[in-house]
């Protein structure tokens, strides 16, 4: 970090899309050693910036400065050529490869017939070691939680010799420690004389780990500051341009009948094991029960058994009274049932489906959306019109496609569409990851005014602060199973986060350990 | 909103159609090449063509015969395509149909009027095409066995069990070439340009039920639920869709509609059920439902182009001797083009350039 010599440059770059200019005449500079962080709201052009300094899209104008000689990158693989690598915030590896085929035969990886994986093995190995990073390579990516899959991502650039990563919103999937775990290795990068753009919604991860932050709007850079002479408070000023909104207020003491019962419920996950290991949990109505836990520790599977799309094994899940145990998705969703699910690219919208299809997903086939089975499409518009005015989802009309919205307006449209039916119970999987601070904020407010009207509300989050932040009760979940539940006044975060790793004073582990036995035993 | 529209007409219909025509023109180009190779004059070749195909009555009528089944086919493809579902087997549902239509056709009617005969038996073949197309679809909305292979491997079962049928059962008596006897009267679909053409009236069912699929694909909760399957299964589950459901619905009507093509052979064209009742209609179909990009309306355009090449080639042959087998590089050469300019439009797309 001696030279303080200029690696990548952007002069004017400027990228239109269809109705909307994602980018406009950007300059930017990056040094060597430097950590960078882009701020900005939802649409704001960060990922279509990134997308074109990793040569994924083209510039309409503009160009790009890699140590001082001008580049013209067609492929990832011309940027990677440069030294450039990038980590997206939906990560682009092979399920059933290791690590090291991933980054030898993964996408951008080698073209060679015979490629020396050995070779590559040991050369990978010596990389996670020096960042410290515990990686098994013999691991499958499935097999790997979130956070491992993202260090493998950062190993792949750094092994095809990245001096420049970008990380398009990488915390937005991690837990606070996971983040932490990240930062250090950042740090550590930086040693190296790596350069970092690191995009985030989070305001104090910016001010923690960044050198300089730039902000931007609307497709144009507001201000780049240097973090030292900065603070979240004119930051924040700098992105939203107003104060902060209002919270909404719990109105509290509405002492709801019962809205959700889970009866030692069993599951199995996509590869057949158990992940669900007995549950209880209950709810009531007017109450937003927030599910902590360590993410891959059941909780997409409990969503999913609630909401009728994976079949329970044992025991008996109640909504309203009724049993749904049994119930077909449509079923459950008619009685009032929400469902927000973590992963919206597979599960929670379509991307070649526009604004309008995402947003009637689930009410086609009724009045007013269609009449004996015909779409009703002025009715359709009409209601989608609203829903983009009162969810604020930045687009360019109803026709859009899915995967032509920015992450964050993709997730608006997931909420407007599960949101608007005024559900009588809502689950919510980390409803605000990928939002910026104000939509945040919006998500917040609209759960607890859901909460104050009378609907259950289960929050899932891998996110203590997110739970703790509007939570009535919390509930801890562990390898499939629930490890205890606390008043939110009267939480302990030191035992919540025991449990959270699976420890329960003495009691638990004593338990666990004699079933262990038993297993042993029975093999 | 209108101007969207505008937008949407556009860059749905008109810019893929000139882009077919840029590769249809590409082929031809190169083509011309290769009949130079053979010693031949090509605009004379492809004048031939344009006469086999267009150069009388009789000309139209037989390019118009043979447009129908591809155009039913095609339908099918695409019906089943709205899934996702890959429907290979349209040329064993096209068999299964033509026997069913024989099978129909021989009962005796009665008193009842032609159309509503014909309409029997049609339904009867739908059904008989839709069962059939039921193996695969079943075996893949159940038990995710890929409906491709089981497709592929039912046509030849269908072929088969159609030469048994008229070599056996249904042969008609001292034939020379094993036939069934022709289908009775009413059963029989009408020859519009009169008893010296073979122009069918299924080439206007056709057609209909091109305008019929376009409505269902873009208006009705039918076809965007097909959407939404295809677009993914655990996004339909999600939605709430009954995914094997949709999936067994769209393998169904896509048979039952190949199916049909088989009634406008042996009804329309022949009178009875042959061994050969088609020479690869459902591949041809597949082209056409691919070259049209699963556009229903579009099917109507690439099954009348893919009929003219069929009809003119043999005028060409005869004519100026040009080889039958040029005119199938000819075929394979749209194909090309409209694949490898199809990568280059992506292209050009994602540089912004168009
Ligand atoms: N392929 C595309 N086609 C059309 N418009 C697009 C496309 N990709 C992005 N856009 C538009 O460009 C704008 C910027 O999107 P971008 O994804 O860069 O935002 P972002 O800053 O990353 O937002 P977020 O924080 O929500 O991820 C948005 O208005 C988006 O709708
Ligand atoms: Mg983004």
């Amino acid at each position: 970090m001696s030279e303080n010599e200029t690696l990548l440059k952007l002069e004017g770059i400027t990228k239109r899309f269809p109705g909307v200019t994602a980018n406009e005449k950007i300059d930017l500079e990056l040094e060597t050693g430097e950590i960078r962080c882009l701020l900005g709201e939802n649409g704001a052009g960060k990922s279509t910036l990134m997308n074109i300094i990793y040569g994924l899209l083209q510039p309409d104008e503009g160009k790009i400065l890699v140590k001082g000689k001008e580049v013209k990158f067609h492929s990832p693989r011309d940027a990677i050529n440069h030294g450039i690598g990038m980590v997206h915030q939906h990560f682009m590896l092979i399920p059933t490869f290791n690590p090291v085929e991933n980054v030898v035969i993964g996408k951008g990886g080698t073209r060679k017939i015979m490629p020396d994986i050995r070779g590559a093995e040991k050369k990978f190995v010596d990389l996670a070691k020096k960042y410290d990073m515990n990686l098994n390579p013999k691991t499958k990516i499935w097999q790997m939680s979130v956070g491992e899959q993202q260090r493998v991502e950062i190993l792949k650039a750094l092994y095809h010799g990245a001096e420049i990563l970008i990380l398009d919103e990488p915390t937005s999937v991690l837990t606070p420690k996971e983040t932490e775990h990240l930062f250090k290795i950042l740090r550590a990068l930086k040693e190296e004389g790596c350069s970092i753009i690191f995009i985030t919604h989070k305001l104090w991860e910016a001010t923690t780990i960044s050198d300089k932050i730039t902000v931007l709007k609307q497709g144009k850079v507001i201000d780049t500051v240097e973090t030292k002479s900065t603070d979240a408070k004119s930051l924040s000023w700098m992105l939203v341009g107003r104060k902060e909104i209002q919270k909404i207020e719990k109105k509290g003491g509405i002492e709801g009948e019962r809205i959700l019962e889970v009866d030692n419920v069993w599951a199995r996950d996509d590869k057949g094991l158990d992940a669900l290991k007995g549950i209880s949990l209950e709810m009531n109505r007017g109450e937003i029960l927030g599910l902590a836990g360590v993410a891959g520790n059941g909780q997409r599977e409990l969503a999913e058994a609630i909401s009728g799309l994976r079949p329970v094994t044992k025991g008996k899940i109640k909504l309203k009274g009724k049993e749904i145990t049994r119930c077909n998705p449509r079923r459950i969703q008619k009685m009032g049932a929400a469902y927000i699910p973590e992963d919206r690219i597979h599960c929670g919208a379509g991307q070649n489906l526009t604004i309008k299809e995402n947003l009637i997903l689930k009410k086609y086939y009724r009045e007013p959306f269609s009449r004996k089975g015909f779409l009703q499409f002025p009715k359709i518009s009409n209601h989608c019109a609203n829903l983009i005015d009162d969810y604020n989802v930045v687009c360019r009309g109803a026709e859009t496609l899915g995967k032509q919205l920015s992450g964050g307006n993709l997730q608006k449209t997931i909420l407007a569409r599960e949101l608007d039916a005024e559900p009588d119970f809502i689950i919510a999987e980390q409803p605000a990851s990928g939002l910026d601070i104000g939509a945040g904020e919006f998500v917040q407010n609209q759960l607890i005014k859901s909460r104050n009207r009378g609907a259950g509300v289960l929050l899932i989050s891998a996110n203590l602060d997110e739970i703790l932040l509007i939570s009535d009760r919390v509930a801890v979940i562990f390898e499939g199973r629930i490890m205890g539940v606390m008043e939110a006044d009267q939480v302990d975060i030191g035992i919540i986060g025991e449990w959270m790793l699976g420890s329960d004073g003495g009691k638990k582990n004593a338990e666990k350990e004699t079933e262990s036995l038993e297993e042993e035993k029975v093999q | 909103m209108s101007n969207s529209l505008q937008e949407k007409v556009l860059k749905q219909f008109f810019i893929p159609l000139a882009w077919l025509g840029i590769s249809i023109l590409g082929a031809f180009l190169a083509g011309a090449v290769l009949i130079l190779l053979v010693g031949v004059n090509p605009i004379e070749a492809y004048a031939s063509l344009i006469k086999g195909a267009f150069g009388s009555k009789y000309a139209i009528s037989e390019t118009l015969v043979k447009a129908t089944p591809i155009l039913l086919t095609g339908l099918a493809v695409a019906f089943a395509y709205r899934a996702k579902l890959v429907n290979l087997g349209v040329e064993g549902q096209l068999y299964i149909g033509a026997a069913a239509a024989a099978w129909l056709g021989l009962f005796s009617f009665g008193q009842l009027p032609g159309f509503i005969v014909v309409l029997l038996v049609s339904l009867g073949v739908f059904l008989a095409g839709g069962l059939y197309a039921l193996i695969p679809g079943f075996l893949k909305a159940k038990l995710n066995v890929s409906e491709i292979m089981t497709g592929l491997m039912l046509n030849f079962v269908a072929m088969l069990y159609v030469s048994y049928l008229v070599e056996g059962p249904l042969r008609l008596p001292r034939s020379v070439i094993p036939r069934s006897p022709n289908i009775e009267e009413v059963a029989q679909l009408a020859r519009i340009l009169g008893g010296n053409f073979r122009f069918h009236s299924y080439f206007l069912v056709g057609v209909g039920l091109a305008i019929l699929i376009f409505i269902i694909f873009y208006r009705t909760t039918l076809g965007f639920q097909l959407k939404i399957v295809g677009e993914g299964e655990r996004l339909a589950r999600f939605a709430g869709i009954n995914v094997p459901v949709i999936q067994i619905v769209a393998m169904v009507v896509s048979g039952g509609i190949a199916a049909l093509a088989g009634y406008g052979e042996v009804g329309g064209v022949h009178r009875y059920l042959l061994a050969e009742i088609s020479p690869g209609f459902g591949y041809y179909g597949l082209v056409v439902a691919f070259l049209a990009r699963m556009n229903p309306l579009g099917i109507i355009v690439s099954s009348l182009f893919f009929s003219v090449l069929l009809g003119g080639a043999e005028t060409m042959q005869r004519t100026v001797g040009v080889p039958v087998f040029l005119i199938n590089i000819i075929q394979g050469l749209v194909l090309f083009f409209v694949v490898g300019l199809e990568s280059y439009r992506r292209k050009l797309e994602k540089r912004k350039l168009l």
